[in-house]
């Protein structure tokens, strides 16, 4: 009996640490942050609407043409195939949705980058220095931690705890 | 802090129900079924209330478009044992559903039974096209007008982003939008330039259930008869 | 099966070559709007985007809310001239019609018996327009054009306008304004009397005293949102002056709950009651003799034939006591400008309406009844080959009546003509008729119903085509302000769905696709005919010409609020009510005793639709706390007498034996020996949650009535079980 209650605990123990890391997700291309930002590029350069709305959204292919178009031959050159494809394709790289906000919760970029000015590694974690796509939430907004993020930011800075201005 | 209240003139209201489609549509009601209807368990957040009275063999009858009064001593807040719900510095009585144990006692400690709880999992054929701004409730927790809060959010955020105060109009609930005769009337009732001000203390207001104690926001402006 | 069936229309087509169908090549349809798609598919994270509402014929302005391309809200729009940011009950729920999950995409031919939603198969757009068009082309080649009858409501100018152009060209006269009951409030009358084909537009907003005879006019008037706006000006306008309002019904409606008197009437008896005010206005002479003499041709005579009827009848008939008419007479002397209002019934309680509106001497003034009248849509060029001729010389099955009930009686008994083929857009008349609209659809050889719901007039038809919503087609709309200001207004998709058709499309497709007439329908798609009606609405008003620059200046202006087109002054001469001279109390029946049975329009329901709309279910019954259940409202003495019990359900006969069953709600504000139910439940179509709830009281309407009763407004005597 305590046998099969110890074996049980360690079950869910193990269920609990393997969930406590969030999947990885695989994206259709490898994106170069850093190689964008170190060309000064801003991050609402191409999240454009971080600033004005709630989402800062993922940029649309539109965005990627701006810079990587036929015209630019020397960017173009060293353009990847598979983006190359879907500029010319005019297709949406489906991108896949990393940072998903419970239906429980209203997060608004608006209120912390374009009124709080808040710098976007708070949350977001070193994303200038990745090479590579992201494949998982940044560990800055950790699951652990849930809602400990958000308030204990809140208490520091005196901004608003009432429930309702988040939750809905 | 503005402190937000409502006035309805029953006078000019005609019972058209326009405010409670809006409001079911506003904050995505369930819309229910006719198992639900006949259990009484029909969610409507903003309900027509009929009152009749017969007086010396003339039949009379009013109608009256009724929500959650938003107390200002609210007693389904001092019941609840998780402070999920409570009075918002706004003056609107919150219920905040992820907090929610489905416990019941604020239903039944709301005189005005206007507190609802959810008893099946949602079972909305328009979700895809709901309002993104709420967030539709699961079974088990119980919910309530919230004077469309989230309006008031947006309204916050777009008057600090441009850096001004909320205007007048910016912040209204989707029932006085949509009020067809414009019987209802929103705003702050501490501003004392305010029509809803003003309206409170006309000579024809009457508030609920106000010998409990509870001190209503809504006010109801008796018909001229 | 779709393919095999395609197939052998090709192989049949290729057989007969030389006398092969004039269709039989590939079916040309509309071309496919680039236009919009990238206008669609090009969004903002956030937007509000101006729309029409076509739910009913008002009209109001909308604004869709789309969050990343999908819609995801209504408001009213303050912009538009008609709603002026507000929208009635239906027109917030419209979303739950839109994104309705039993609306059909597909279009569906009938394999098996009618009225079983199991009979249907989907078929393509091609095989379905194969079909239609195999039989059109068939009857007009026997040269029997006229014998088609389309069916329409004249929701949209634009949809209108091609249905009758279609008609013309094809050469059928029975293009049939399909009408609610109480879409045309006193047209009859009017059409009788000055021969002008219109409506009265009443100017609530600045009266001082609204009479209404049996309308409950603040849920079912022609225009909701304008109703209720001008009911409330009408209270508040003035500091000083508040309107007052006296409701004439055997029941106690909305409008006798806000209204400051409450007279009960007997059913159907309305008429009476006008019979009655208009007897005491002229013996008491309490009435604009002036205004009168003005307008009315004959006066004297008329005076002269209304004194000679039997006051006493009358009393007997309505149930109003003598004190009652006298105090109804000092009121509409005293008070000007004044409106009386009915509902669309027989010719005579319209006429005498009609003529309480003179008397008082407010006619076609501010504050008063407006004549308002049926513009024509615009026509759009055609050439009308030889057979198209010869079907438009014959005559209408409509043979200018205004009442659908004669219609239909008209195609069962093939009078003048039998009836080949019917087209059903979007109008329902075997749930709006019950027995007669089955009978008449089981009698049509070929019927094709266009709709958004497998309804229930869907379920008799052979082909049922899949429409679009207002929210996903071109439309312009024609509508009347309170105060008789012509409303243009104008919408575009915001919703793509390559599934469904609109009737413009699916018009213009049948026209292109008849070699006989394709010169005819040389636009590629519904978009082209819309900029050509509004261009032809630019150039055929100088004054639209004079305030805008072009008419995409117009299109964008009628799109975003409404073009607002100030009154014109409509010439009467003298209005003749000649007819009224042949009223002969003896003809109405009726027994004192017998239960009569009425309808009423709750919230949301005023053309009998509503039922698609979860939320409007909880208005159905909110005085009687009653939701999502169909009753009957009975009278304590009444529930006594018949000894029925609250909450109690009952069936109830009518003298044909149609039965039907409700919940008894006893209610005080129904008069005694008096039983009435909301008529819009009892949908044996395809409704999902909302479907077989409830009875339609419809379905007791008496089949045979007389110039004084009509059938949907008038009563049923019936007996409970």
């Amino acid at each position: 009996m305590v046998r099969r209650f110890i074996l049980a605990l360690i079950v869910v123990f193990i269920i609990y640490y393997f969930s406590m890391k969030p999947p990885e997700i695989k994206q259709p291309l490898n994106f170069n942050h850093k190689a964008h930002t170190d060309l000064l590029i801003e991050c609402i350069a191409c999240h454009r609407d971080a600033e004005s709305q709630r989402e800062a959204g993922i940029p649309n292919i539109e965005t990627c043409e701006l810079c990587h178009n036929s015209k630019n031959i020397p960017l173009w050159n060293i353009t990847s195939h598979s983006l190359k494809g879907y500029i010319t394709e005019k297709r949406q790289i489906p991108w896949e949705r990393i940072y998903k906000i419970k239906d429980h919760t209203l997060f608004s970029h608006r209120r912390h980058i374009g009124i709080a000015r808040i710098d976007c590694r708070v949350c977001h974690g070193a994303v200038k220095e990745m090479t590579e796509s992201i494949i998982r939430p940044s560990i800055e907004f950790s699951k652990q931690r849930g809602m400990n993020n958000c308030v204990d930011c809140h208490k520091k800075e005196r901004v608003v705890t009432d429930c309702l201005m988040c939750h809905r | 802090m503005p402190k937000f209240g409502m006035v309805i003139d029953l006078e000019k209201c005609t019972a058209c129900q326009a405010c409670v489609v809006a409001c079911a549509v506003e904050n995505n009601l369930p819309p229910g079924n006719i198992n639900d209807a006949q259990m009484n368990r029909i969610i409507r957040w903003l309900k027509i209330l009929p009152i009749s009275e017969a007086k010396g063999g003339i039949f009379k009858m009013t109608l009256i478009p009724f929500t959650c009064q938003q107390c200002s001593r609210p007693p389904c807040t001092y019941v609840c044992p998780v402070s999920a719900t409570y009075k918002n510095p706004d003056g609107i009585v919150a219920q905040v559903y992820w907090r929610c144990i489905g416990c019941r006692y604020c239903v039944n400690a709301c005189p005005y039974t206007i507190k609802f709880f959810n008893w099946y999992e949602p079972e909305n054929p328009y979700k895809e096209n709901a309002n993104p701004d709420v967030s539709i409730r699961e079974n088990g927790v119980t919910e309530k007008c919230l004077f469309c809060h989230h309006r008031l959010q947006r309204a916050k955020e777009a008057a600090k982003y441009e850096n001004r105060e909320i205007g007048v109009d910016e912040y209204q609930p989707a029932c006085v939008e949509a009020c067809p005769t414009k019987a209802i009337v929103f705003g702050d009732i501490e501003d004392a330039q305010s029509k809803v001000a003003e309206l409170s203390h006309s000579p024809r207001a009457f508030r609920f259930l106000e010998e409990l104690g509870t001190a209503p926001n809504i006010t109801y402006l008796k018909e001229i008869k | 099966m779709d393919i095999s069936r395609r197939g052998f229309f090709k192989m049949s087509a290729a057989a007969s070559f030389g006398v092969g169908l004039a269709h039989s090549k590939e079916i040309i349809l509309p071309k496919i709007d680039e236009s919009i798609e990238r206008e669609l598919t090009n969004f903002l994270p956030e937007e509000w985007i101006p729309s029409v509402c076509g739910l009913c014929r008002a009209g109001c302005g909308m604004l869709i809310r789309k969050v990343n391309g999908k819609v995801a809200g209504v408001k009213g729009n303050k912009r538009n001239e008609i709603s002026k940011g507000a929208l009635c009950p239906k027109g917030f729920a419209g979303l739950q019609y839109q994104f309705h999950p039993q609306r059909i995409y597909s279009p569906l031919l009938r394999k098996g018996e009618g009225g079983s939603p199991d009979s249907f198969q989907n078929i393509s757009w091609d095989n379905a327009f194969d079909l239609i068009l195999e039989r059109l082309i068939k009857i007009r080649t026997t040269n029997r054009a006229n014998s088609l009858i389309i069916f329409s409501r004249r929701k949209g100018e634009l949809e209108w306008s091609m249905a009758r152009h279609f008609a013309d060209v094809y050469g059928t006269p029975n293009l049939i304004e399909y009408d609610m009951p109480n879409d045309w409030l006193l047209s009859e009358a009017i059409y009788k009397t000055t021969g002008i084909k219109g409506d009265l537009s009443f100017d609530f907003s600045s009266a001082n005293l609204i009479v209404s005879f049996g309308n409950d006019w603040l849920l079912t008037y022609r225009d909701f949102v304008s109703a209720n706006r001008g009911y409330a000006l009408s209270k508040t306008s003035q500091p000083d002056v508040r309107s007052k309002i006296i409701q004439i019904e055997p029941r106690y409606s909305i409008t006798a709950m806000k209204s400051d008197r409450w007279i009960k009437c007997n059913p159907a008896a309305e008429g009476m009651a006008a019979l009655g005010v208009v007897f005491y206005m002229i013996v008491s002479g309490n009435y604009d003799t002036e205004f009168a003499n003005d307008y009315i041709e004959n006066f004297d005579d008329l005076k002269e034939s209304i004194l000679k009827v039997n006051l006493d009848r009358i009393l007997e008939v309505t149930g109003i006591s003598e004190g009652e008419f006298r105090y109804l007479t000092r009121e509409l002397a005293s008070a000007k400008p004044a409106i009386a209002i009915g509902r669309r019934t027989d010719l005579f309680s319209q006429g005498l309406i009609l003529l309480i509106n003179i008397l008082t001497g407010s006619f076609n003034q501010l504050g008063g009844a407006w004549i308002i009248p049926h513009d024509a849509p615009l026509p759009f060029y055609k050439t009308l080959d030889p057979t198209a001729r010869s079907g438009l010389s014959k005559v209408s099955l409509s043979k200018n009546s205004l009442n659908m009930i004669n219609v239909l009686e008209r195609i069962i008994e093939k009078d003048p003509y039998r009836v080949d083929a019917a087209f059903f857009c979007n109008v329902n008349p075997v749930y709006n008729y019950p027995g007669l609209g089955a009978d008449v659809i089981k009698e049509i050889p070929f019927s094709v119903t266009f709709s958004n719901f497998l309804d229930e007039t869907a379920l008799y038809s052979d082909i049922v085509l899949p429409v679009t919503t207002f929210l996903e087609e071109y439309e312009v709309k024609l509508n009347y302000s309170l105060e008789a200001n012509k409303i243009i207004s104008a919408c575009k998709p915001l919703i793509l769905n390559r599934d469904v058709m609109s009737n413009t499309d699916i018009f213009l497709t049948l026209g292109k696709n008849i070699k006989e007439f394709e010169n005819n329908f040389l636009w590629n798609n519904s978009k082209e005919i819309y900029e050509d009606y509004i261009r032809k609405t630019f150039d055929s008003d100088p004054e639209i010409r004079a305030r805008y620059e072009g008419y995409n200046e117009f299109e964008k202006s009628a799109r975003n609020g409404g073009v607002l087109i100030p009154r014109k002054e409509i010439k009467i001469d003298k209005l003749d009510f000649r007819f009224l001279r042949d009223i002969n109390l003896d003809r109405i029946k009726g027994s004192r005793d017998a239960l009569k049975f009425i309808i009423y329009f709750p919230s949301g329901f005023n053309d009998f639709e509503g039922c698609q709309m979860p939320y409007l279910l909880d208005a159905i019954g909110s005085h009687l706390n009653s939701v999502w259940e169909f009753f009957v409202e009975v009278n304590p003495f009444t529930a006594e007498k018949y000894n029925l019990k609250g909450e109690s359900i009952v069936y109830i006969e009518n003298q044909d034996g149609k039965k039907i069953r409700a919940r008894v709600k006893i209610f005080n504000g129904i008069m005694d020996n008096v039983i009435a139910a909301p008529v819009g439940l009892g949908r044996s179509s395809k409704l999902g949650i909302t479907e077989g709830i409830g009875d339609n009281p419809l379905k007791l309407s008496p089949k045979n009535f007389s110039e004084f009763v009509f059938p949907v407004f008038g009563f049923s005597e019936v007996r409970i079980m």
